[in-house]
């Protein structure tokens, strides 16, 4: 290094400062830098970038004037949010589906993956992977027609029941038993593609662990419980974290698909809603109001989830 | 010598050429400037048929570009927008600065919504200039519709059947239980009643659906618990007495909903209809002969008698008029002249060229066209009406009833004047002809008298009524599903969130705007009795 800094004094990116030792290691690296700089710009462009519109949320929008020449009213657009007599029910909503997609949800993939680790046969195991992950790659509309075609009260199986002649299953039409369809539809569609995450993450684990426990006298149970899940702890908390950080927005397609005037009282959520009466009936206003206020909760529940980890002593995610 | 010559001969010729090719070239663009281009609104309703062509480039399009386009000097361009979603991608369009010359929705809401933020451009000037014809075929009745404080700010589509809806019921059935067609609601009921107890089609009982329903078809019966006579003009003026949202506080109508409620509980109506969103069911349910009885937009689902009568060769239809009101008339809402509300945004630089054009289109010559198509190709002549030809073939070109996506200035089969237009789109359901004409003459009888528009804009029904929209069917849900012991307390507390979100803003704006208007007004005065 001092041999360098003798034959080119003059040159900074030789000199041991820290950003010339940054500079460095992009040179030697830059392979893998110019790979991060795609998804970077794109992340510049498409989720930062737009922020700028985020003032409508303050102003009263006019469609035509446009972001930079509509007139800003302050927090009136928060003040009506608040006073709709709606709103407050969607958003207990979206907490209510989020919530209960994560109790029943988030155990599911791990679960899987543990049974499917405990699978002999690899051709089983394979198959049994390929079929699960699959129904994660059909669009929720998809989904939802075919939802339609077996859980309605004139489809498969309430006119599968009738031959008996047992009364009709409400599963789409009586709000409770909705929520039970919406949420175990959800963990069919999700649980395979979740098991991919604690697959590799229990491939990680060292095989002799498993041994001494065996000779230690633990079964199989005793094994799942007392080594794997403890290994991949940090994979499961992190995981959790992220879903927790996501708990008040909510993706369009599935409660949209799902809902139906009989099921409103549970199944309207902030993104329906917003779709509502943001795009159909062109109040942007309120509607980036009400996804600002939405993204508010998000951050502070993930700072909040962050902070707790940190204190449990794992790493969190920054 | 002649290698020479024949050298130089080609070589002239060369230049000539590329000289003649770079005037051709350079000529084109200019060519091509001197027209403008027209951007028109179509509708995409994702109904092509197997060897169809493209939505917006078909014979109609290439007719219209020839005897238009071609004539006045502009590209036709058709910019497509899905049927289902037309409000979302028109705001969508509006909002981004590339909404066509020529566009259009049925919700005067959206329109009053465009006006406030200054978006849409008035028309009136350009009206004047070049629309002669197109005032002519609109008439002022019409007109009226388009003008919002004082300005022409739409042209509207004349509605050409001025109906809302009819009921038909099975006369086969009743015919087997020995029952006369109900002439009042106690009688109607006894009759669906008797269809879903005694099954006379011999269906099977859980097949059956006595009286089917379809997303706002129980208005007519539900409205005509209103106490209609005592209405005052005010009431009438100022409460919501659409299909989309009406107003729940509306003197009468909670016996409507209880009327409702009862034949729910009694297994006489389904409200399975929100989880059919395409149709499919109550199509199958019509073409297979299970329902007894419905109510729903004159003309609608005549298409499928043909089949119905090849399952269930038996199955007749008649109509019958027989909910009465308070005063044994059977009062009936009806729709205004005005159909689909054309709009400019003001970005538009070619109003002069929409003008013309819709002008140019209410040449009788050019809507039997786009109506009816070729003869021997789509359609036949008999007696001077056009009969539609019931080939797939033929069909397979429409990508709309009549076309009225491409004629968006006559909302419905317009032939020569009103009644001709009726006869003519009777002839589209052959066999079913007088039943239409019948079903049509009853949906007119004791129509309530239309409303034409306030003077001054209606902020807050702009502002409120897509929430209130929203929200209509969850209420209706509830009120029809409630056990009758709740139904009071279910109402009042439907009737109440109603009013919370918004219905009472905008009956309160309406009222301000009534005393203005109609300041000679006591308010005590009967709706029927004010012209």
């Amino acid at each position: 290094m001092s041999q360098m800094a003798s034959t080119k004094p003059s040159s900074p990116t030789f000199r041991r400062t820290g950003f010339g030792i940054v500079l460095k290691e992009i040179r030697n690296d830059w392979i893998l830098y110019a790979l991060l700089a795609i998804p970077f710009v794109w992340i510049l462009v498409f989720k930062y970038f737009p922020m700028y519109g985020l003032i409508m949320a303050f102003q009263d929008y006019n469609m035509f004037q446009g972001v930079f020449a509509s007139p800003l009213i302050g927090l009136e657009n928060f003040k009506e949010m608040f006073s709709m007599q709606d709103f407050f029910r969607v958003l207990r909503n979206t907490l209510m589906l989020n919530f209960m997609d994560l109790i029943v949800g988030f155990p599911a993939p791990l679960i899987l993956a543990i049974l499917l680790t405990e699978l002999r046969s690899m051709a089983y195991k394979r198959l049994s992977q390929s079929i699960l992950y699959f129904p994660h790659f059909l669009s929720w509309v998809i989904i939802g027609g075919l939802a339609l075609q077996i859980f309605a009260p004139s489809g498969m199986i309430n006119n599968f029941l009738a031959t008996f002649g047992i009364d009709k299953v409400p599963f789409l039409t009586e709000k409770n038993h909705w929520l039970i369809t919406y949420i175990l539809i959800g963990v069919w569609q999700n649980a395979g593609w979740g098991t991919i995450i604690y697959l590799a993450a229990i491939a990680g684990i060292n095989e002799e662990l498993y041994d001494a426990a065996a000779i230690d006298g633990a079964g199989r149970f005793g094994r799942i419980w007392h080594i794997t899940i403890p290994s991949i702890r940090s994979t499961i908390i992190i995981l959790l974290i992220l879903s927790l950080g996501r708990i008040v927005s909510i993706g369009f397609d599935r409660p949209f698909v799902f809902q139906n005037p009989f099921v409103l009282e549970y199944g309207e959520v902030i993104s329906t809603y917003v779709y509502k009466i943001g795009m159909q009936y062109a109040r942007y206003s309120l509607s980036t109001a009400v996804g600002l206020f939405q993204s508010l909760i998000n951050i502070i529940l993930l700072v909040t989830a962050e902070y707790f980890t940190r204190k449990a002593g794992e790493r969190g995610i920054w | 010598m002649l290698k020479r010559n024949s050298c130089a001969l080609r070589k002239t010729a060369g230049i000539g050429l590329a000289v003649l090719a770079l005037l051709i070239v350079g000529a084109v663009p200019v060519w091509a400037q001197s027209r403008k281009t027209l951007t028109v609104e179509l509708f995409d309703r994702g109904n092509l048929k197997p060897g169809a062509e493209p939505v917006d480039s078909n014979l109609w399009t290439r007719y219209i570009q020839q005897e238009f386009g071609d004539k006045y000097g502009y590209d036709v361009k058709f910019v497509l927008v899905p049927r289902s979603r037309e409000v979302d991608q028109l705001n969508i369009l509006m909002a981004s600065g590339s909404a066509p010359d020529i566009c259009f929705t049925y919700d005067r809401g959206v329109i009053q919504n465009y006006i406030k933020q200054g978006g849409v451009l008035d028309l009136e000037a350009a009206f004047d200039k070049y629309g002669a014809e197109l005032k002519a075929f609109l008439g002022d009745d019409v007109l009226q519709w388009g003008r919002f404080s004082g300005k022409l700010y739409s042209i509207p589509a004349r509605r050409v059947t001025l109906t809302n809806q009819g009921t038909l019921i099975r006369k086969d059935w009743l015919d087997k239980l020995g029952m006369k067609p109900p002439t009042n609601k106690a009688e109607f009921y006894q009759a669906i009643k008797a269809f879903k107890d005694k099954d006379p089609g011999n269906i099977g009982k859980d097949k059956i659906v006595p009286y089917k329903l379809a997303t706002y078809d129980y208005q007519q019966l539900a409205d005509s618990f209103i106490t209609y006579s005592k209405i005052t003009h005010r009431e009438y003026r100022t409460m919501s007495w659409g299909f989309l949202s009406p107003s729940l506080s509306r003197p009468g109508y909670i016996e409507g909903m209880r009327f409702l409620n009862k034949m729910y509980h009694d297994g006489l109506i389904s409200l399975d209809f929100f989880l059919d969103k395409e149709g499919k069911l109550a199509k199958e349910q019509i073409i297979n002969g299970r329902v007894g009885a419905f109510t729903c937009n004159v003309g609608v689902n005549f298409d499928l008698f043909k089949e119905m009568k090849l399952n269930v060769p038996s199955a007749e239809y008649i109509t019958v008029d027989c909910f009465e009101d308070d005063r044994g008339l059977t009062a009936k809402s009806s729709n205004s002249r005005a159909g689909l509300q054309i709009i400019v945004p003001k970005y538009s630089k070619n109003v002069e060229g929409v003008i013309k054009y819709l002008n140019w289109m209410s040449d009788p010559k050019v809507i039997f066209y786009l109506q009816n198509g070729i003869e021997g190709v789509h359609h036949t002549m008999e007696n001077g009406l056009p009969i539609m030809i019931d080939t797939e073939a033929a069909k397979k070109d429409f990508y709309s009833g009549n076309n009225v996506d491409l004629s968006i200035i006559a909302n419905g089969k317009f032939i020569k004047d009103d009644a001709t237009s009726l006869r003519a789109e009777a002839k589209r359901f052959p066999g079913y002809e007088n039943l239409f004409i019948t079903l049509y003459g009853n949906s007119l009888k004791n129509n309530n008298p239309v409303l034409p528009p306030f003077e001054t804009p209606l902020l807050n029904e702009a502002k409120y009524s897509g929430i209130l929209n929203t929200k209509w069917s969850e209420w209706l849900v509830r009120m029809v599903q409630a056990a009758p012991a709740d139904f009071d307390n279910v109402y009042a507390a439907g009737m109440k969130e109603q009013l919370d979100a918004g219905e009472k803003a905008i009956m309160d704006e309406k009222l301000q705007v009534y005393a203005k208007e109609f300041p000679m007004m006591k308010g005590t005065e009967h709706y029927m009795s004010v012209k």
